[in-house]
């Protein structure tokens, strides 16, 4: 497990649970370190008097708050260090509210939260599941790395999510920002309707799986083909007429690589054992018949030889048919 | 491993094939590879039931295990060479809703590429140049067992279907799923009539039969029975295509089958001789050709 980013209690009226705070995102960013292009050095940075170029220490350095026309208020470190907030070891929910009631915007990253230590466990998973069933996130405030945070608490499935937030007055109101918005409510009514049926047509079950950092791909795929000592080759978005090939031949090509490999009942007659893979397909099988309607079931059961009454329910039918095909598979 | 999508020419057209290896049929393996390739072979005989159709695609993108949906409107990347209808709202009351029109082999392999597993068609069509929605072709009616029932008693209804019309004009299709199909050309009629048509002859044959068929749908009659569907007579209803795969645990079709053939399974009482999968299909289609063929060579649908 992670090292936490920081342990504490989080508490609502009187209970209080211990836990520790663990990032539940990772930057997938590649990184790339400055060299001096002929002899491959490192690059650094310096700080530097603006007006002698001497370089400077940590010691030498003041904070400034600017005031305009070059004049500063100075604030020294221990200064600073006085006001900041004291590090906390609390995170205490002040109200519970409705997640849809807070705009994405406010969301600034995503942690989860997990029980630390004895006895904690019964405690987190009350509330959890207090919060899953009345479907609240609960507000409070935490000190992190020195920095006061609004903090949103949520129930995911399994686990308590924090989420850090912005305060109100550091979101930008867009109506000073763009001063080019058009008035909204007053669209043509039937190009309105058109435009509706449009992102109804287009309109698809969220799958983050479908949507990939492709930049990112390409950039990796480079640094390995230079890595194996490769000329470096672009690969162009739409390519040359001549990689079109026949239709037929690139589906035989298809169903050649398929028929290697073996089908779903093939597996399970060969499988040596009650393997894992074996408890994947099972649980797959049982999707699947979840999915079918009850006349379909039914008409599977019949297959399969189970009676069939009119009074199984679909949920019936389904064990009914897992149970014989477990037994005949 | 294979390529995300690859680049192919077919008829002068070309295709950009994504997720090739992918099993649509986990039960039985059968890829997306198979599925252009059966609708690849099969083009020839299916196209002339789609053609002049506006096409309601039901897409599988993760397999026929899992969610689907219906696609009525010609997505907006549809590439520019394949033909679309516009079918004016019905008071207009809103845009015309813009269908895909699968017109040839390259068009259904474009839309079989989307995971559209199933196909299907209304009983009208909108002529070259026209329009407007012609009046009704077909008559449709849909022979769905009930519990306790399959397609071999779905067939002994059929061949009393098959006395009140002329069995010369009437074609059987399986429906790929549990039930039959049966269609015959109509000529100059209105929705209205068409529906009371196909009504009066349901109830006509539940009258002869009360033990063998019911015409309503609800459910609690159907115990034992099989269900004439005639609502199906309605501008606003499709139907699955002949030869269109079907969204089952094996890749079924829906398949035309004879009178010959019809009679048999009425007589035998095993529904498994009506019962086709992709392999099965092409391997008939090279022996009889289209069963349904005559249906739609009428002139009426002018290609």
């Amino acid at each position: 497990m992670a090292r936490a980013t920081w342990s504490g209690f989080l508490s609502f009226g009187l209970v209080s649970v211990p836990v520790g705070l663990y990032s539940a995102t990772s930057d997938q960013t590649i990184h790339f370190n400055q060299l001096v292009k002929n002899t491959s050095h490192r690059v650094r940075y310096k700080k530097v008097d603006e007006e002698t170029g001497e370089e400077l220490t940590t010691e030498d350095i003041v904070n400034g708050y600017p005031l305009g026309g070059g004049e500063y208020v100075v604030v020294t470190r221990e200064e600073m260090a006085e006001a900041a907030p004291g590090k906390s070891e609390l995170i205490e929910i002040q109200d519970f509210v409705d997640l849809e009631e807070i705009d994405p915007i406010f969301f600034r990253q995503s942690y989860y939260l997990a029980p630390k230590g004895k006895g904690a466990d019964r405690a987190y998973a009350l509330l959890l599941q207090a919060m899953l069933e009345t479907k609240k996130v609960g507000i409070a405030t935490l000190v992190l790395r020195d920095k006061e945070h609004l903090v949103a608490v949520r129930p995911a499935e399994k686990v308590l999510m924090l989420e850090t937030m912005f305060f109100e007055d550091e979101i930008r109101n867009p109506e000073e920002e763009l001063d080019t918005l058009p008035p909204v409510g007053n669209a043509n009514a039937r190009e309105l309707s058109i435009a509706k049926k449009l992102v109804d047509s287009l309109t698809d079950a969220w799958e983050p799986s479908r949507y990939k950092n492709t930049y990112r791909q390409r950039v990796e795929e480079l640094v390995e083909q230079k890595r194996a000592g490769h000329a470096v080759v672009h690969g162009a978005e739409d390519r040359p007429k001549s990689n079109v090939i026949d239709l037929m031949s690139a589906l035989q090509a298809s169903i050649d690589r398929s028929s290697k490999r073996p089908t779903r009942s093939a597996a399970k007659a060969s499988a040596p054992s009650k393997s894992a893979s074996m408890k994947v397909s099972a649980h797959r099988e049982r999707r699947g018949l979840d999915a079918m309607t009850k006349a379909d079931l039914a008409e599977r059961a019949k297959r399969l030889k189970i009676d069939v009454t009119s009074k199984m329910t679909k949920d019936e039918l389904i064990r009914a048919v897992s149970a014989a095909k477990k037994k005949s598979g | 491993m294979s390529p995300e999508r690859v680049l192919t020419a077919i008829d002068g057209r070309e295709l950009s094939l994504s997720n090739l290896d992918k099993v649509l049929y986990p039960d039985t393996g059968f890829t997306k590879s198979q599925v252009l390739d059966y609708y690849a072979r099969i083009a020839d005989v299916m196209v002339p039931h789609l053609i002049h159709r506006p096409t309601t695609f039901r897409r599988y993108p993760n397999g026929v295990e899992g969610m689907s949906f219906y696609e009525k409107h010609a997505p907006e990347h549809q590439p520019d060479w394949i033909k679309t209808i516009e079918v004016p709202s019905k008071r207009g009351e809103h845009e015309p809703i813009v269908y895909t029109a699968v017109s040839d082999r390259p068009s259904l392999l474009w839309a079989a590429n989307l995971a559209a597993i199933e196909f299907h068609v209304p009983l009208w069509h909108v002529a070259k140049g026209k329009s407007k929605p012609a009046p009704p072709d077909y008559m449709v009616l849909d022979l769905d067992p009930g519990p306790g029932t399959t397609i071999a008693e779905c067939c002994r209804v059929a061949q009393w279907v098959g006395e009140r019309l002329d069995r010369g004009s009437l074609f059987a299709k399986t429906s790929g799923s549990k039930g039959l199909q049966l269609y015959t050309r109509v000529r100059r009629t209105t929705w209205d009539q068409l529906g009371e048509r196909a009504h009066e002859l349901a109830q006509a044959i539940e009258r002869d039969h009360p033990d063998e068929v019911v015409s309503m749908m609800k459910k609690t009659l159907r115990d034992g029975k099989v269900l004439i569907d005639w609502s199906q007579n309605n501008s606003s209803k499709t139907t699955v295509a002949a030869y269109s795969l079907r969204a089952r645990p094996e890749p079924t079709v829906s398949t035309p089958v004879s009178w010959q053939e019809v009679d048999r399974c009425a007589k035998n009482g095993n529904p498994d001789t009506l019962r086709f999968e992709a392999k099965d299909v092409l391997k008939r289609v090279e022996k009889f050709g289209d069963l349904m063929g005559s249906l739609v060579a009428t002139k009426s649908v002018r290609k």
